[in-house]
């Protein structure tokens, strides 16, 4: 075991017949995929694993799984050492992103092989029903019978999806689980399948590039970039604190605006100077202006908390029409500043806008997020 | 405006129900003119009396009969049965088994696969003459330093033993045709997807049960194509035998393709050789179905 990094509270809390990796690194010739990760998973626990495409969240599942050998670090399951144990013999239920179905088997057979591989053959009482109610549960009932090359790739997805949740695992891995299917189902979906996990005595992890699936299926958090945590934390963590500029723009819908500028303070008040923009920051983010420290910043601030505003509005910022989505219970208005940057603005109504007007639009008084100009690590 | 649309729909169909035809028209003709055509025409022969190069008498079954009386025709299918029933089995195995080492990643390999296909890659009369050579009688390498040295067969070529001619043809077609089975199930192998795989490794499934529950189904189409591929082409099995042979000792390695070439060139009896013709066609014709539908329902190929 080499010394791990400790910036991360969750580490020390090993739970003993959880999930633990520390340390872990893997480079695919020039490219690091993975840096220096490690999260622990406690029995029960849901930990949801969101990044971009390309953060490495596969190959992290997959060197749990024992698919890949990581060049440094340790993975601990169930309290024990399993860097030298094979992937059989981990006892791991994988779901693949790219399904891995059996193509010569059933929907049915390729849901029981895992149970199958292990048993030699021969399946234990209550297989069957459990394997029903879960082809039910994901509305693959009347597939069964099928082969896996008859099915949609949606129908794949949960075949595959049923393939790891049949077993009890000492880890379940599921490697973006429901991307592909329509969003009814994805919504059933979620709460269903963060419902069964929880009831259940092994750790989970949950892969996503959707911030907001993440928040909703995860008990924690784990936000991969670029191969590196850059945060572990409840939802309420991540969504109130983003530890950074990446993680902000991950969570969210539509992401968060992000302004460069500068803070400047004036007697008891403080501003956020950007492009043809002043700002007056609220007192809880005045500390780091006053403190002298280096002055420049990116300002966050979330779609719904700006305003369309009348053209020469006070304050108003001007901008012109870029996109108008209308959503129906919502509307999406992006806005091409003067600078060239794209502010996107969620409103409760959708208004009519002609692509090209001139508009303007304020920014609220709270509900700013600052951002350091260098690491772009949040700032208080 | 939607009556032209559907004048145009109307018309299109018009022009596809020939135009089809005529893009196949060119290989159609040929394939008639060199198998179809022959083809009947061994069919006209066999009911007709045709000896000594002259077609006479329409005789119905009369050559059928005679050919199922005749004993060199039960043993020339004899011995294409014993040959197809050895040499074919042997040469999957071993193929297989060489396909799975190759696909562990051999040191080499890059050099070792055109060398594997150099037996496949040679005329058979040329494998026939080499053979000759190393299984010459008292000088022959393998004759000499294998055959006689264990004494199996001594002061001869064991072409010349009527009790292990045969096998030595068998030796030979194996040798020949293992290395295009290893190269066929090797393409085939590295085609295969590798997720089945992956999963398999994560489910904790055994070697034993990877190779037959996984590689082999999913191989099922191949190796139905090849087997059925090399069960025709052992049963007819001409060249080397010739060669080497010429059916002997005495009738001891006669496959119904020499039989049908001793009967036609060197007895003229052109309708009994025709009927032959005909009956292993048949053979093959209903061995293929039933190989086909066997594939169908129980392999999942097709």
């Amino acid at each position: 075991m080499t010394a791990m990094a400790t910036s991360f509270p969750t580490i020390d809390r090993r739970p003993r017949d959880g999930l633990a990796v520390a340390g872990l690194s893997k480079r695919f010739g020039g490219n690091e995929v993975i840096q220096n990760v490690s999260l622990a998973v406690a029995p029960g626990e849901v930990l949801a694993l969101v990044g971009p495409s390309g953060a490495g969240k596969t190959t992290l599942c997959r060197m749990i799984a024992g698919l890949e050998s990581p060049d440094r670090g340790s993975c601990h399951l169930a309290g024990q050492d399993v860097g030298a144990v094979a992937p059989g013999d981990r006892r791991v239920a994988l779901m693949f992103e790219s399904y891995a179905l059996y193509p010569h088997l059933t929907v049915r057979e390729n849901i029981t092989s895992p149970l199958q591989a292990r048993s030699r053959g021969r399946l234990a009482e209550g297989v069957k029903e459990a394997v029903d109610q879960l082809l039910t549960l994901l509305e693959i009932a009347h597939l069964g019978d099928r082969q896996p090359v008859a099915l949609s790739g949606g129908q794949k997805q949960r075949v595959a999806l049923a393939r790891a949740l049949v077993q009890n695992p000492s880890a379940l891995l599921l490697d973006e689980p429901i991307s592909h299917l329509d969003a009814k189902l994805r919504h059933k979906l979620r709460g269903e399948i963060r419902r069964r996990l929880s009831g259940k005595d092994h750790p989970s992890i949950w892969s996503t590039p959707d911030g907001l699936e993440g928040l909703s299926v995860g008990d924690r958090v784990a936000v991969l970039a670029e191969g590196r945590i850059e945060q572990i934390g409840t939802p309420e963590d991540i969504w109130l604190r983003p530890a950074s500029i990446k993680v902000a723009k991950l969570f969210g819908d539509p992401p968060m605006n992000v302004l460069k500028g500068e803070l400047h303070s004036q007697g008891e008040m403080s501003f956020f100077r950007g492009p043809e923009v002043s700002i007056e920051l609220p007192p809880s983010l005045a500390a780091r202006a006053k403190s002298g420290a280096d002055r420049g910043v990116y300002l966050g601030v979330r779609p719904g908390a700006l305003t369309l505003a009348e053209v020469g509005a006070p304050a108003g910022v001007p901008a012109q029409v870029y996109s108008n989505e209308a959503f129906g219970k919502h509307s999406i208005v992006t806005l091409r500043t003067g600078a060239g940057d794209l502010v996107k603005i969620k409103q409760k109504d959708h208004v009519a806008l002609t692509l090209g007007a001139p508009v303007s639009f304020l920014y609220g008084a709270g509900e700013f997020f600052l951002f350091d100009g260098k690491t772009g690590s949040l700032t208080t | 405006m939607t009556l032209t649309i559907t004048g145009d729909v109307a018309a299109r169909p018009k022009r596809a129900s020939w135009y089809p035809y005529l893009l196949i028209a060119p290989t159609m003709i040929t394939l008639c003119v060199v198998s179809l055509v022959p083809f009947i025409y061994a069919v006209y022969l066999s009911f007709h009396s045709a000896k000594y190069g002259r077609v006479t008498d329409f005789i119905w079954f009369d050559n059928y009969k005679a050919l199922i009386s005749n004993p060199d025709f039960w043993n020339s299918m004899y011995v294409a049965g014993i040959f197809v029933a050895i040499a074919v089995p042997i040469e999957f195995m071993l193929g297989m088994a060489g396909a799975l080492v190759l696909s562990k990643g051999v040191k080499g390999r890059s050099i070792l696969v055109p060398l594997l296909f150099i037996p496949t890659m040679m005329a058979p009369i040329v494998v026939g003459l080499l053979w000759k050579i190393m299984l010459a009688g008292s000088w022959g390498v393998l004759s000499y330093n294998v055959i006689e040295r264990f004494n199996i067969v001594s002061g001869t070529s064991i072409f010349a033993s009527e009790q292990y001619a045969l096998y030595a043809l068998i030796f030979i077609d194996i040798w020949q045709w293992t290395p295009f089975m290893m190269l066929a199930f090797f393409a085939g192998l590295q085609a295969l997807p590798q997720g089945p795989y992956r999963a398999a490794a994560v489910d904790g499934a055994g070697a034993f049960q990877i190779f037959f529950r996984l590689t082999m189904p999913l191989m099922a189409p191949l190796l139905f194509v090849i087997g059925l591929l090399r069960f025709i082409d052992a049963f007819k099995v001409f060249d080397t035998i010739f060669i080497l042979t010429r059916g002997g000792p005495g009738t001891a390695t006669e496959s119904p393709s020499l039989l049908a070439y001793k009967m036609t060139f060197d007895f003229w009896n052109i309708g009994e050789a025709s009927a032959l013709a005909v009956f292993v066609w048949l053979i093959f014709f209903i061995a293929c179905n039933v190989f086909y539908q066997i594939a169908k329902k129980k392999l999942n190929a097709f």
